[in-house]
């Protein structure tokens, strides 16, 4: 079995992104997660470097970031982003406001909910000038 | 990602996509899902059998048509998501805005009704 933690320094360009993504479901499924737990990381991966490239970027300077895999062979997965942007909390908005008429509804707002929906924990801190999002996925199903 | 323009059928529009519909997939195919669904005018049946995974960009360009289609007075139906697929849809609302059915058959039925 492959160790138990993969660290990826993407580039900031979403055909990196893409590459980080591929690396860490190929990884994840060599360890052998669930199909559930490799839905709910791969959509974490997506959802949450994208937010990166949208936010922490937003000012114009293309920051690194890094991304943190980690697998307990036991119960849980682990994606810890890391990014040098501003401070920014990814679960301090609100989910898309539902039941809205269909030509009023925006799609903004939507993946950071699937990532909430799929994962058990979604968490943010800010820690030594950088945010940390994590993300707790049980390896074995979908927590919801 | 693949996509079939599968022409018309009883005046439906009909597409299958494959795949994996992740971020790059997704901006690949946008132009060519256009074209063969908001740009022509009918409904449009999209069966979903062989995807194997959607994440909000799929979600964000079926919403994208979905809008284009109503101002038209038109509508999609979505046919046999997998599970993980169905619940991505189901959680976005997709299937408040566009109907879900078991094969193609139904979802043309459902249309014409």
């Amino acid at each position: 079995m492959p160790p138990r933690t993969l660290l990826l320094e993407p580039g900031t360009t979403i055909p990196e992104v893409a590459v980080a993504i591929e690396r860490s479901v190929q990884f994840l499924s060599a360890r052998g997660v669930s199909k559930q737990c490799l839905y709910a990381a791969e959509l974490a991966l997506e959802e949450l470097q994208t937010n990166v490239l949208k936010y922490a970027h937003a000012d114009g300077v293309a920051r690194p970031f890094r991304v943190e895999v980690e697998d307990d062979g036991v119960e849980c997965v682990w994606i810890r982003v890391f990014d040098e942007g501003h401070a920014f909390d990814p679960w301090a908005a609100a989910d898309p406001v539902k039941g809205k008429p269909l030509l009023e509804r925006m799609p903004g707002g939507q993946g950071l909910m699937l990532v909430r929906k799929f994962c058990r924990s979604c968490e943010y801190e800010r820690r030594d000038g950088r945010n940390c999002v994590t993300v707790e996925i049980l390896r074995a199903s979908e927590a919801k | 990602m693949l996509l079939h323009d599968l022409g018309t059928k009883d005046g439906v529009s009909v597409v299958e996509l494959n795949g994996h519909m992740g971020l790059t997939a997704v901006q690949e195919i946008e132009p060519a899902f256009k074209s063969a669904t908001s740009s022509k005018g009918n409904n449009v049946v999209v069966d979903l059998r062989g995807v194997d995974y959607i994440s909000s960009f799929g979600v964000r360009l079926f919403l994208d048509v979905i809008q284009e289609l109503e101002k038209k007075g038109k509508k999609m139906v979505f046919v046999a998501p997998t599970s993980d697929v169905q619940k991505v849809l189901i959680a976005c609302e997709m299937d408040t805005m566009a109907g879900i059915e078991a094969d193609q058959p139904s979802a043309i039925a459902r249309l014409r009704a």
